[in-house]
């Protein structure tokens, strides 16, 4: 665990010695785990192409970049950006493609990791592990020999050093049992290896950081539409939003926080007023358009006399931090350079219009969440 | 999600204001309750679903037997075939 990526760089040991190699001597079934990136996408033609029978599955865990891009689309934008392209891959390759909702059950992990988070806000071992738990428990339902993924070991800081990657197996509860075929040559063998489901000499030794080797092959393959960049497709990442995610667990108390308190902070720009206030302003027509679903049961403003942005108020609401509120929605409307701007403030029992000189930016800077 | 019968015993799933993946994990948990060879009438708003709901399609083996969109509303009947899952 507490290796550092030079050193699991420089732990990638030669291939284990193999006393005998068995021959490949039945079909066997096994469960993808696909995000519909490139590193999944060549897993899944690896193992279909030795003739092994593949169920995907896909988890949907609430904060998959897409999806978040389909919610505050444009209605110009081009709907071929936004597909699903796990069941892309799925459709490729011909293999059904499971998609499973593990949204409720992920927060807990969010909120309390036990293997701590990564850079950002990302438990990706904890992550991991509810998913490759999930994925054997789906292996057993359909009686599968084996799960794989597209992990390619030494790639990712977090979560795919060898020892790392051992620990995820264990805890999962998947010993022997998890294949990771672009990186297998450099792990020891796998019981559908040894068993002679899977051919070893077919599977592939991609290590590290480096991602041309998989983009040589898929070109090789034909394998062309998948997202770029690959593989950066969980918020959780995003450095900007966990600044947010944990100003919420210091403000609002970590129990407490819910799918829509952590929805909204992928929202709009973000500025804590107060211990107890949050004002959050939406950047451009698809987020104003998606937070006016959640205005209706906050308090809100928007600049009367110009084009301006959806402001919401998260928290306590008094004169002083009304006034605040106004000022930022001010700040962001076309009416910026003007003295003074008025703003009307709707609250669930009336309407109130405001008049108030728009920040400067330096004004704001500080309260900024970013 | 609403799901009802229609006239001609096709089950119809309403997804509207659904976006994905849950119009085609509606689809997927309708679908498991019928019968092989029967039809399910599905709507759907979200922008992707032409181009999910056929890849699901050619991924689970059902068959689209009809997929059309008038602006953003789009309407689909799939026949269930065989689950090739389990």
């Amino acid at each position: 665990m507490k290796e550092t990526p030079e050193e699991a760089l420089a732990s990638l040991a030669e291939p284990e010695e193999e006393s005998s190699r068995p021959e490949v001597k039945r079909r066997g079934k096994a469960v993808a785990m696909i995000s519909g990136g490139l590193d999944s996408s060549l897993a899944v033609h690896l193992i279909v192409e030795q003739g092994i029978e593949v169920v995907a599955v896909n988890f949907s865990t609430g904060f998959c970049l897409t999806d978040h891009q389909r919610l505050v689309a444009r209605k110009d934008t081009d709907p071929r950006k936004l597909r699903n392209q796990a069941l892309q891959l799925g459709a490729r390759e011909h293999v059904p493609v499971e998609i499973i909702d593990i949204s409720q059950e992920y927060l807990n992990v969010l909120k309390y990791p036990r293997f701590g988070y990564g850079k950002n806000v990302n438990p990706c071992v904890d992550c991991r592990i509810m998913m490759m738990s999930k994925a054997r428990e789906f292996m057993e339902k359909i009686s599968a020999d084996f799960v794989f993924t597209g992990e390619v070991l030494g790639q990712r800081p977090k979560s795919q050093h060898r020892k790392t990657l051992a620990l995820i197996e264990h805890e999962s509860g998947l010993d022997g049992r998890l294949l990771r075929p672009l990186s297998a040559r450099l792990l020891p063998p796998t019981i559908p290896e040894k068993e002679g489901i899977v051919d070893r000499d077919k599977l592939l030794d991609f290590h590290g950081r480096n991602r041309t080797p998989q983009e040589n092959l898929a070109a090789e393959w034909g394998i062309d539409d998948y997202p770029q960049p690959a593989g950066g497709c969980c918020y959780l990442t995003d450095p900007n939003y966990a600044v947010r995610v944990f100003d919420l667990f210091d403000h609002g108390g970590k129990r407490d926080v819910t799918h829509e308190d952590l929805l909204l902070c992928k929202l709009g720009r973000h500025f804590r007023v107060s211990e107890r206030t949050k004002v959050i302003v939406g950047r451009f027509e698809g987020e104003n358009d998606y937070l006016r679903n959640f205005a209706l049961s906050r308090p809100h403003l928007e600049a009367v006399d110009h084009v301006g942005p959806l402001v919401l108020i998260e928290g306590e609401l008094d004169a002083e931090l009304a006034e605040k509120a106004a000022r930022i929605t001010a700040r962001y409307c076309d009416g910026h350079d003007e003295p003074l701007v008025r703003v009307r403030l709707s609250r669930a029992e009336s309407d109130e219009i405001l008049e108030v000189k728009p920040y400067q930016p330096s004004e704001i800077e500080a309260w900024m969440l970013r | 999600m609403d799901v009802a019968m229609s006239p001609v015993q096709e089950l119809e799933l309403d997804t509207r204001g659904r976006l994905c993946p849950q119009p085609i994990l509606d689809l997927a948990a309708a679908i498991r309750t019928m019968p092989e060879g029967a039809v399910i009438q599905v709507l759907s708003d979200d922008a992707a679903f032409v181009y999910d709901l056929p890849a699901w399609c050619q991924s689970t083996g059902h068959q689209l037997l009809e997929l059309k969109s008038e602006g953003r509303r789009h309407q689909a009947r799939v026949r269930k075939m065989h689950d090739r899952t389990f």
